[in-house]
């Protein structure tokens, strides 16, 4: 069969089975395909130029974005087991895109200078252009954390924030006053300096206590008084949830820069190797993995990150404490059990159903009791 | 184009293009699996009391009079067990002779909020035991405790030794403050009365996010990279999709057990220390006098040898055997390295210390 026979061939049966489930990704996949090839032509006759750097990313991301949508349209097909592992996959898989566009941005050009080999020396020239990719691949792989249920949470209540903080505007000049220093601190926390970002985050922190901070929580009077002080109490637990967040994602961020300064001392150790090769790309990958998942549980045994996780869940916890007892306020007022009568309920059944379980071990003793009893006699 | 400069954009193209392709096949595999089978190993419901479930795995010939009753934690499921059909330590144990009863804890729902540790072991535990020891009709049975619920059936035998004849630990903690185990560290940072009084139950889901950070880079990266490279051989897809639904299932935890569990254990890690009660029971370790077997994996990074270890000088038993191997704690149940070695093992130490025989009493005597 020729090549354009086979094209041929594979059209039928692509047009054939169009109806069904495999049809439709067999069409998807061949146009992702053809369309992954010609690109890959085109930048191969277009010469030196580099390829766009989001190139890989973004087309990772719209796939990702596509099975969404697919699986938000079809829940009946694939809501099952494989369709869940495979958008973990995804998720993997788009770290691993990320993976690869920055060897391709960060490595390849000092890879073509030295035919292959590494030269220590270039990669701290280039230091302060690769942390900026590198800052990608990070985003990707951490900056997801929260789920998305939590982010559309948190997203609604920063709106409610923001419209709050709108208010007490004249009170946020102070923080510009303390921000004057800002560029040097955020090139401080951008190059992983520990001690910047802590003073950037201190400061932040600081403001926030002497201005919004003492506003958010002074008592309020009148009719709405009640909802209004847990409205302020909401408010200002989560904009203390989000510093401790900040601070304890900026610890992430330095962690996996340290974890790549050591990746980067370690390839010395491999100079002779030809990094340009696939199989280069695959054992880059795994030292920068391995490497990392050490570095990661060097920082999740420290005293510092403990200390930040502890603000991260109580502060959160707190954000969410408040939270439920606005929910329950405004329930009040309807004829739905609130959260505190549910609980009242649940404690009531679980005490009555201990009570069944004592009694009935008591009635069963007795009649052994009895049982024994009438064997003596 | 810079010949150099070609070639790594070539080699760069050539890895993504591969990528690529095992992505559209993981895809292909993957999509339309809606399930798979797991704990195939035939088994008979025989006890129920509220969501708790006792279940009976009958082996064709039993070789162990004396039946094992298996305990497994509240956190994630018994049937990593009996995860496939070639990776099964129930089926092991059956191969062996063994009786097996296993306790499935279902999932507590919010109506479940106020179960504590006492329930749990002093209510539901205990009326599985009894049912097993009236229905075999045995004084006294075989207690298996996996994990936490290793915990568990250490803190029940040194309540109710009567009722045990021998006691396995697998993987189970008992000494929690150490340095070793990410988990040992992380529980101090946690405000347990904040999260039990927000929460109610500690949701599952959480509870997962926390395990998988123990290993970020190996469980939310590496696993599914190696996955693509597998991605056409279906035993392997199966068995990865296998794995992949016991670590997702994750019931929540009552929040009154996890409160306990967390700060009297984690926190203040009062069993090893004698301070520990149930109710009003002290629990006292050395109360266990009947022989006990010790596994742990030295790999383990959720519980660490440092954590089963000490087990030898804090019980009062003086037939205490240690048997450990070069496996994680999931591991112990699914790697090759256990698979042929750990029930017969298991089996080995139970029908040597279940007879009654007086010869087989003196025999054993001497070896302790």
């Amino acid at each position: 069969m020729t090549e354009s026979e086979g094209k041929k061939a594979e059209e039928k049966d692509i047009g054939s089975s169009a109806e069904g489930m495999e049809g439709i990704w067999k069409v998807w996949q061949s146009a992702w395909k053809q369309g992954f090839e010609q690109w890959q032509k085109l930048w191969e006759q277009a010469g030196a130029q580099y390829p766009g750097a989001e190139f890989f990313s973004s087309w990772i991301n719209l796939l990702q974005k596509q099975f969404q949508e697919y699986i938000g349209k079809e829940p009946k097909e694939l809501a099952g087991l494989g369709a869940e592992v495979f958008s973990r996959l995804l998720n993997a898989g788009a770290i691993y895109a990320r993976f690869l566009e920055f060897w391709k941005t960060g490595l390849a050009p000092l890879l073509s200078a030295s035919e292959g080999k590494l030269d220590v020396e270039q990669f701290k020239q280039l230091s302060q252009q690769w942390i900026e990719r590198y800052q990608g691949l990070l985003k990707t792989l951490w900056g997801e954390a929260p789920d998305q249920a939590s982010q559309e949470v948190l997203e609604s209540w920063a709106k409610m924030a923001k419209a709050q903080m709108d208010a007490y505007w004249n009170f946020l000049a102070p923080v510009f006053k303390n921000f004057e220093n800002f560029p040097d601190k955020i090139q401080g926390v951008m190059s992983g300096d520990t001690q910047k970002t802590l003073e950037f985050y201190g400061l932040f922190r600081d403001t926030y206590e002497q201005t919004l901070g003492k506003i958010i929580r002074m008592p309020s009077l009148g009719y709405f008084k009640d909802i209004q002080e847990r409205t302020s109490k909401a408010i200002d637990s989560y904009l203390e949830y989000r510093v401790a967040l900040n601070e304890y994602y900026s610890l992430f961020y330095q962690t996996s820069v340290r974890a790549m300064e050591k990746v980067l001392a370690r390839l010395e150790e491999f100079k002779d190797e030809d990094w340009s090769s696939p199989e280069g790309i695959r054992k880059f990958y795994r030292l920068w993995w391995t490497i990392n998942e050490d570095t990661y549980q060097e920082l999740f045994l420290s005293p510092e990150f403990v200390h930040l996780l502890k603000e991260v869940l109580t502060r959160g916890l707190l954000f969410k404490k408040w939270l439920d007892e606005i929910y329950d306020k405004l329930v009040e007022a309807t004829p739905l059990p609130s959260k505190k009568d549910m609980d009242e309920v649940y404690k009531a059944i679980y005490e009555l159903k201990k009570e069944v379980r004592w009694q009935r071990r008591a009635i069963e003793q007795l009649k052994k009791n009895r049982d024994k009893e009438d064997g003596e006699e | 184009m810079d010949q150099s400069y070609e070639k790594v954009f070539s080699n760069y193209i050539k890895e993504f293009s591969v990528f690529y392709e095992k992505l559209l096949k993981g895809f292909q595999n993957l999509i339309q699996v809606e399930d798979v089978d797991i704990a195939t190993t035939s088994k008979e419901l025989v006890y129920k009391e509220d969501k708790v479930e006792l279940f009976h795995y009958k082996p064709e010939e039993v070789k162990c009079r004396i039946p094992l009753l298996v305990v497994y934690a509240l956190v994630n499921r018994q049937y990593m067990m009996d995860l496939q059909e070639d990776r099964s330590l129930f089926k092991n144990l059956l191969r062996e002779g063994i009786d097996l009863y296993v306790i499935d804890w279902g999932y507590p729902s919010k109506l479940d909020k106020y179960l504590t540790m006492e329930d749990y072991i002093l209510g539901y535990m205990d009326n599985c035991v009894e049912f097993v020891r009236k229905s075999t009709n045995n004084q006294k049975i075989n207690l298996l405790g996996v994990c936490q619920g290793g915990t568990f059936s250490a803190i029940y035998a040194s309540l109710l030794p009567k009722k045990i004849k021998n006691l396995i630990l697998m993987v189970a903690p008992v000494e929690f403050h150490t340095k070793d185990g990410l988990l040992n560290v992380w529980a101090q940072a946690m405000d347990v009365d904040l999260m039990v009084e927000v929460f109610g139950n500690i949701p599952g889901d959480f509870m997962n996010l926390g395990f998988l950070w123990l290993k970020p880079f190996q469980l939310i990266l590496d696993k599914y990279v190696g996955l693509l490279d597998n991605i056409e051989d279906e035993k392997v897809v199966r068995n990865f999709l296998r794995m992949e639904k016991w670590i997702f299932d994750s019931p929540d935890q009552a929040g009154e057990a996890f409160r306990k569990f967390v700060k009297e254990l984690y926190k203040e890690n009062k069993l090893v220390k004698g301070e520990f009660y149930l109710g009003k029971r002290k629990v006292d370790l050395k109360n266990i006098t009947m022989p006990v077997l010790n596994i742990y994996g030295e790999q383990d990074h959720l519980v660490p040898p440092s954590c089963s270890r000490p087990l030898k000088q804090l019980v009062g038993s003086k037939d205490v055997t240690d048997l450990n191997y070069p496996v994680g704690h999931i591991g112990m149940y699914v790697s090759g390295k256990t698979q042929k070695d750990l029930a017969p093992s298991v089996a080995k130490w139970l029908i040597e210390r279940s007879s009654s025989s007086p010869a087989k009493k003196k025999a054993q005597k001497k070896r302790a």
